[in-house]
């Protein structure tokens, strides 16, 4: 049975590698990174990171990507709450075209909204905003929200709604005291998924923003420069963008394992 | 994907006509939006791709644009300019073939490993995942280094006493599986027929009748193609030849170590869903572990492995951060349809001919997900 | 004594300066300037020393410094390709001199003709000729050099040379005779890295075989891709490719230069900022410690490339967006900037005490020396021209024929216009 377990933890070693590796280059100066080769840092230093939290223009990306992902998540939820209740509750004609229809959006390559996008938002001022990217992602966020929604509403038995109304509960008050604890770790899930394609996504991010939303993502793409290259500040970067993937995947753990289980994720 | 439990369907017709209005009132607001941004916005791209929107006046105030029909499809397809297209095009598909092969088979075995053991389960899940909260950018930088020829990757073995490894992961100019783009249509159809006679034998034991229906089709394609394929049209006025690039192994395998979690954390769920009593009934039966999995488990779990295609061919076919990230523009052995739509519109200034790229992507994403969606369709209709 | 004269030259300067000034600075500016640059990380201190002057002369100016940064500005090009498709252009923005500006953005008519303005300012003299010629048309002069950097120049280690017994080789011909020896003893010739490295050291190696005068030709359109001459350099370039390291594509252009730093590799041709990054990163002394030549057969050339700033149509702070260039223009601005950034300035009257040995020996060449246009950096060729040239060079690779690469070079210029 030992033998089990030889191929996981070889994975897991196959997996956390590259991000020891990110770490132990972010504590490197640039000579050491770009001379010698070594498995833990000669000569421990925090000056990368001290870089990004003193230059506004590291910083203010991580602070221009909470804050667009942390709308998006939040319109994304709220507006799909609705609809995947819908959904879940009531059937209509065409229901299910109409369910797939929607799912099958998220599918299309972002490239082709890029330029479409552009136009619209400079028409109306919203280029370089926060919620320009928020909005932007909702194209992929929502239709994805109300699929992992759906699931987990579908989950609770009608019976629920029925009982809530005959005790004299009306609609507002059912659905927010007790339908929205009911699905607690779907909206969990859900949110979670928002938050890794909003977090993750550059493409739509980038060529929607110039200074006061630039995503922090984009302003990790500095690669080649005239003077060379500060691979330490940048890896130093790469570590910090993990932090909130892993602090939301910490809290969401729990809640995972049903999402999957639903076959939604 | 297995659908969710849904008590309720069947009280559908006993539904009450407000709660109809309601519903659609609900969506109408997200049906309408949604409608307008994808479908006002694809069709805004195809109608750019049959322009002749690009060249030097290209960014002016008003472009003047017309009307070309399918000239840039044409070009990009048969075009002598295009051969850095269909290089990339070729690339994306070994791409998605190796991505789907390395992801979904490193998921499945460990998935298999780890099923029954719900105690570490809920660990191994959070700790797979971690990749995935990563942006390809951190993600290609990581191994951008890792694969330097001088560092990393190859020179892991010295550390057990190994002499180096010299695989030149990213920079190889080497290419196996070539072919000549000229013979494509054969290629093609050498491949419908494999794909039928393989299809056909597998069904033999079980249904011969459809077996034959398969068989017959796939044998008289494929013999009539080695007897008469002369007889084709080329697809390209000269020899050009394609092939599967060994540079692109670095990029497959960072992209497998992102998303391998992932379909591990799927088929774990969808082994778990699987009821301890069928495995015991199993096991009892005289059933060993193989047999289990190959004959029970692995049906039962079909709907995730056309999830999990779908998700990872879809990623594959729209990433560019990665490749942007790990070998940079204007690298011919690893380019990729998404890397060369962004520079050929964003720096070519051929907007007409990126177009024309992000819509053929289009309806190659499509042509994996409209099989799919109709699947799903029918399973939850048949509930 | 010299102190004296030289102390009274800045004056002299100072004062033609501030009588040339006061147009702009007679009326006190106030509003926004938005400048677009993909300028940030070791070059960001350049650009705030410049935004620092300009902020102290406007004080009621806010500057905005957009910076999108990446990839010699592949990302920049395509925000700023955005934001101009939807009518928002910035006030001013970066720009490589040369036909990168003219090719794209004054042929789409979306640039002001700066003559006026380089006339109110006397740059139509301080700056050589050969660069007016580049960065401007018959219609006009459409950006303002803020640098001036080299492209054809080669980097080695004075010690390791002496070491391996070779000398710096002054043509091709030379090299190709030093070079199997250097091959011999397991040291790489000629250090490459990734693929605009590899356009890098092909435009090198073609201006030596062309020379200057059909260097500009073939951009003239009056020298055919696939002429024999033209051919010539596909046949040196297979030659040259020759002695070059196999894993090229994975390095970066620091990385290749390391190569030689390391003593792995004899030489690399690189654009000049190699000497910010030999002198800073590597702290090597210039002459002693790392020493330069031109690329070989190039002797006399500066092949030249440039950012640049320029003013777009419709620019909502049109006057400040002057002022900005008038400082850029200016001695005081470039050589604040010059020495920061590790290039030199394009006027021809710089204070080169400010500057470091490489930048002594390099304004003094660009001073004397036949001024032609980079490719690899954006002066010779338009945009989509540079995008083709990806599958030139990979038409190339993959047959090795000159003959056959000469005459995709030619299809590709013919599609995007060169010449005309």
């Amino acid at each position: 049975m030992k033998t089990k377990w030889i191929v996981p933890t070889l994975y897991i070693i196959f997996l956390l590698l590259p991000i020891y590796w990110l770490l132990n280059m972010s504590l490197k100066n640039n000579t050491e990174i770009l001379s010698v080769f070594s498995l833990w840092p000669q000569d421990l230093t925090l000056d990368n990171y001290r870089v990004i939290f003193n230059d506004p223009s590291w910083y203010s990306g991580y602070i221009n990507s909470m804050i667009y992902v942390s709308i998006n998540v939040v319109i994304s939820v709220s507006c799909a709450l609705p609809a995947a209740y819908a959904f879940s509750r009531y059937s209509f004609l065409g229901d299910k075209h109409l369910f797939f229809w929607l799912l099958s959006n998220r599918m299309a390559p972002p490239a082709v909204f890029a330029l479409p996008f552009f136009q619209l938002y400079s028409s109306v001022g919203l280029f370089d905003t926060h919620l320009a990217v928020a909005l932007a992602h909702c194209l992929f966020n929502l239709p994805l929200a109300v699929w992992i929604l759906e699931g987990f509403m579908s989950g609770i038995p009608k019976e629920i709604d029925e009982t809530a109304f005959i005790d004299g509960y009306s609609f507002p008050k059912f659905f927010v005291k007790i339908f929205i604890p009911n699905i607690a770790s779907g909206i969990g899930v859900t949110a979670f998924f928002c938050f890794m394609f909003s977090w993750v996504e550059l493409l739509l991010a980038r060529t929607l923003t110039s200074v006061n939303a630039k995503p922090i993502s984009a302003i990790m793409t500095r690669t080649v420069s005239a003077s060379g290259l500060d691979w330490g500040v940048l890896a130093a970067a790469g570590m910090l963008t993990i932090v909130p993937g892993a602090l939301v995947i910490w809290f969401v753990r729990n809640h995972i394992a049903k999402g999957f289980a639903l076959g939604r994720v | 994907m297995p659908g969710p439990v849904m008590p309720d369907q069947a009280i559908g017709t006993s539904m009450r006509n407000k709660d109809r209005i309601s519903a659609f009132l609900t969506l109408l607001p997200s049906i309408i939006l949604i409608g307008i941004f994808v479908y006002g916005f694809i069709g805004n791209t195809f109608w750019i791709s049959l322009s002749d929107w690009g060249g030097a006046a290209a960014l002016a105030e008003n472009p003047v644009k017309s009307y070309v029909g399918f000239a840039n499809y044409l070009d990009l397809f048969t075009g002598f300019l295009g051969g850095g297209f269909r290089q990339d095009l070729v690339n994306a598909v070994f791409y998605s073939v190796m991505l789907l092969a390395g992801a979904i088979g490193i998921g499945l075995i460990l998935a298999m490993l780890l099923d029954n053991k719900p105690r570490g389960e809920s660990f191994f899940r959070t700790v797979f995942l971690y990749p995935m909260s990563l942006s390809f950018i951190v993600t290609g930088t990581i191994w951008r280094w890792m694969l330097a020829p001088q560092g990393g990757v190859n020179i892991l073995p010295t550390y057990v006493g190994l002499p180096p490894l010299r695989f030149p992961w990213l920079s190889s100019t080497d290419a196996i599986l070539l072919f000549n783009w000229q013979n494509l249509l054969p290629i093609a159809l050498y491949l419908v027929s494999l794909v039928l006679i393989i299809w056909g034998l597998w069904r033999l034991k079980n249904n011969p009748a459809k077996a034959l229906v398969l068989l017959i089709p796939g044998v008289v394609v494929g013999g009539s193609v080695w007897l008469w394929g002369d007889l084709l049209p080329q697809a390209l006025f000269m020899e050009e030849i394609h092939g599967f690039n060994t540079a692109t192994f670095g990029i497959i395998m960072a992209t497998i170590w992102q998303y391998s979690g992932y379909t591990m954390a799927l088929y774990l769920a969808g082994f778990t869903g699987i009821s301890q009593d069928l495995r015991d009934a199993a096991m009892l039966d005289g059933a060993s572990t193989a047999k289990y999995y190959r004959y029970i488990a692995l049906p039962m779990v079909k709907p995730i492995t056309i999830s999990a295609i779908i998700i990872l061919s879809h990623i594959s076919l729209k990433m560019f951060d990665l490749i942007f990230a790990m070998t940079g523009p204007d690298n011919g052995q690893t380019g990729h349809p998404a890397l060369n739509m962004y520079l050929t519109t964003f720096r070519a200034n051929d907007f007409a001919r990126g177009a024309a790229i992000a819509i053929i992507l289009f309806i190659i994403a499509a042509t994996f997900i409209i099989p799919y969606m109709i699947s799903s369709y029918r399973q939850r209709r048949s509930r | 004594m010299k102190r004296l004269v030289l102390r009274a030259c800045v004056a002299a300067f100072a004062a033609v300066l501030l009588a040339g000034a006061p147009a702009v600075q007679a009326k006190e500016l106030s509003g926004e300037l938005e400048i677009f640059s993909w300028w940030a990380g070791d070059e960001g201190p350049a650009l705030q020393a410049l935004i620092d002057i300009y902020n102290k002369k406007n004080p009621n100016v806010k500057v905005i410094n957009a910076t999108v940064t990446g990839g010699s500005g592949v990302n920049a090009k395509a925000v700023l390709k955005t934001r101009m498709l939807g009518g928002e252009p910035p006030d001013s923005f970066q720009v490589h001199a040369g036909q990168e500006l003219i090719g794209t953005w004054v042929k789409a008519d979306r640039m002001e003709d700066l003559t006026p303005f380089f006339k109110k300012q006397g740059l139509m003299t301080v700056f050589p000729q050969g660069l007016l010629k580049n960065i401007g048309t018959d219609k006009g002069i459409w950006s303002v050099p803020v640098n001036i950097h080299r492209s054809n120049v080669m980097w080695y280690i004075p010690a390791n040379l002496e070491k391996w017994g070779v000398k710096v080789p002054a043509t091709w011909d030379e090299f190709f005779e030093i070079a199997p020896k250097l091959k011999a003893q397991g040291i790489v010739p000629l250090a490459l890295g990734e693929n605009w490295t590899v356009n890098h050291l092909w435009e090198s190696v073609t201006l030596s075989v062309l020379g200057a005068e059909n260097w500009d030709n073939l951009w003239s359109g009056k020298l055919a891709f696939d002429s024999p001459v033209a051919m010539n350099a596909w046949v040196e370039f297979t030659k040259v490719l020759e002695f070059t390291n196999a894993d090229a594509s994975t390095l970066s252009w620091q990385q290749a230069t390391d190569m030689v730093v390391d003593g792995r590799a004899a030489f690399n041709i690189m654009g000049d900022w190699a000497a910010g990054y030999l002198s800073t990163t590597k702290q090597l002394a210039p002459k002693t410690g790392f020493g330069w030549a031109p690329s070989p057969g190039t002797s006399g050339k500066f092949m030249f490339l440039a950012d640049s700033f320029g003013l777009p149509k419709g620019a909502k702070n049109r006057e400040t967006a002057l002022a900005w260039l008038a400082l850029l223009g200016s001695r005081e601005g470039s050589d604040a900037f010059n020495p920061l950034k590790g290039s030199i300035s394009a006027r021809t009257d710089s204070d080169l005490k400010k500057y470091n040995a490489y930048g002594q020996s390099a304004a003094a060449d660009f001073k004397k020396d036949r001024i032609v246009g980079s490719l690899a950096h954006g002066v010779t060729a338009n945009e989509g021209f540079m995008n083709d040239f990806a599958s030139i060079m990979e038409v190339f690779l993959k047959t090795h024929s000159p003959v056959a690469t000469a005459k995709a070079a030619q299809q590709v210029a013919t599609k995007n216009g060169i010449g005309k």
